[in-house]
């Protein structure tokens, strides 16, 4: 390791008495390792500033050295002078991402749900906020007064920079309790057209008895209470939060239809892939060629990039991959088509259960004819009303 | 006290170490180097090394390092 440090030379020695130069340089200290025997020589290595100083033994032993090469640190870092770029390459990318990641590249915001991510932005924007400014600029306690100030729907927030990004959390207030503050009295309605199956009244007046027929804005539930006087006249009223619950019977007609004969797309395997570099908006393609397909489908993966997974650059890698397919005229048989169709209804069907809705009954038939399928009939559901309206009882 | 043999003789030691290294300590020089053959000049006596493809891996006034194949060592 030292010998690479202070540098060594690989030299070709001949001459009268070369041993007996050998046996000269070791008296005066002068280290000479992998001696070898070659042709009509031999070869040796010696440190660099050693050489120097053997001039006067050549002279006395008859001998002649010739540099065969030249090894070690000083040797390497004076060819390397002449690749100064190159080795200025790394340097330069080190301070680029040390510059990059002094910015800010991304800007995430958690618990709006009143509030869209567009109208966020613009305040951002309003406070000076934008992609690239050095993160020691934001104005973290200004953004966090600015929002709690300018927004009622926020109830808490939290903002800070994590990396490269800024991280906006908040906590929005309950529109329901908010509106019940607000307004003087609501009524309950009705949101579809049906027939009312069972009813629980909390507050507010009901309208409706079990099996009348309703549509949908009809008020179920009026918020204001008639106060009367002893006469039995109405002295006064009283407004409320209409609040209750109604169990509203009705027929959703399902009507879906199926062509048998359709165009499928056949896979043939082949496909190509194209990586791409987006920056800023901007795509710097990695270009293989032409597509050489006819027909293809180009699903695309992106990954932005970060480093240590908290400091975002601005870069974004896509790949996108062209898949080969020949579309061929086929048809369902009646099997798959009755297969389809009643995977569309049990979906349907979950969507409804997701709502809270009771499904009571199912009328649903698949009817045929020559080109097509299709589900004839309704479903009957139990849909429950609880919440108010905006409407003010008045 | 017993003084070392190579100190009070000015004896060379020889360590062998398998067929393939030879150390060798307390020497004047060498005389002859051959690729099958060295010769070397201890104190009161020379010591043939004879061998295959035979390399002086180190060379200083204290200790020689001799690496290749070795087959033979004699005193003359």
């Amino acid at each position: 390791m030292v010998r690479f440090f202070d540098g060594y030379l690989s030299v070709f020695a001949e001459g009268k008495e070369v041993e007996r130069f050998f046996n000269l340089c070791i008296r005066r200290d002068i280290e000479l390792w992998d001696i070898a025997r070659q042709d009509k020589g031999y070869i040796l290595k010696m440190n660099a500033e050693d050489f120097f100083q053997v001039k006067d033994i050549c002279k006395k032993t008859g001998c002649r050295l010739k540099i065969l090469k030249r090894q070690g640190a000083p040797f390497w870092w004076k060819k390397q002078k002449q690749h100064r770029l190159f080795l200025a390459g790394p340097f330069f990318c080190i301070l680029l991402l040390w510059m990059l990641s002094g910015c800010l590249w991304s800007v995430e915001i958690e618990g709006n749900y009143q509030l869209s991510r567009d109208i966020l932005m613009d305040f951002l924007q309003e406070q000076g906020v934008h992609y690239g400014m050095p993160l020691q600029n934001i104005p973290i306690t200004e953004i966090k007064t600015g929002l709690r100030e300018d927004y009622e729907e926020i109830n808490w927030v939290s903002v800070s920079v994590e990396g490269t990004v800024l991280k906006i959390r908040m906590k929005e207030n309950d529109v329901w309790s908010q509106e019940r503050e607000e307004l003087p009295g609501l009524n309950l309605i009705s949101t579809v057209d049906g027939t009312i199956d069972d009813i629980l009244i909390r507050e507010g007046v009901a309208l409706v008895k079990k099996g009348d027929e309703v549509k949908k804005g009809d008020v179920l539930i009026e918020g204001k209470i008639p106060i009367p006087d002893e006469n039995g006249e109405i002295k006064r009223i009283e407004y409320c939060q209409a609040d209750g619950d109604i169990w509203i019977r009705t027929e959703i007609p399902i009507e879906e239809s199926l062509i048998l004969s359709h165009v499928e797309k056949e896979y043939s395997g082949e496909e190509k892939e194209k990586l791409f570099l987006e920056v800023g908006g901007h795509k710097l393609g990695l270009d293989i060629g032409k597509i050489p397909y006819e027909e293809y489908d180009i699903p695309e993966e992106r990954k932005a990039i970060s480093l240590l997974g908290e400091i975002q650059l601005p870069f974004t890698v896509c790949r996108r991959i062209y898949r080969e397919y020949t579309s061929v005229n086929t048809s369902y048989s009646r099997e798959e088509g009755e297969k389809i169709l009643e995977e569309r209804l049990s979906k349907i069907i979950e969507a409804l259960e997701k709502k809270g809705v009771q499904i009571i009954e199912k009328n649903v038939k698949i009817v045929a004819n020559s080109v097509s399928l299709s589900l004839d009939g309704s479903i009957t559901i139990l849909q429950l009303h609880n919440q108010q309206s905006a409407a003010e009882a008045e | 006290m017993e003084l070392p043999k190579d100190i009070l003789l000015g004896a060379s030691i020889i360590t062998l170490v398998g067929k393939n290294e030879l150390l060798i300590e307390n020497y004047k020089g060498i005389l002859d180097y051959r690729e099958d053959s060295i010769l070397i000049q201890g104190k009161h006596e020379r010591i043939r090394i004879e061998g295959r493809k035979l390399v002086i891996s180190n060379y200083t006034r204290e200790e020689m390092k001799i690496s290749g194949t070795v087959h033979k060592v004699s005193y003359e």
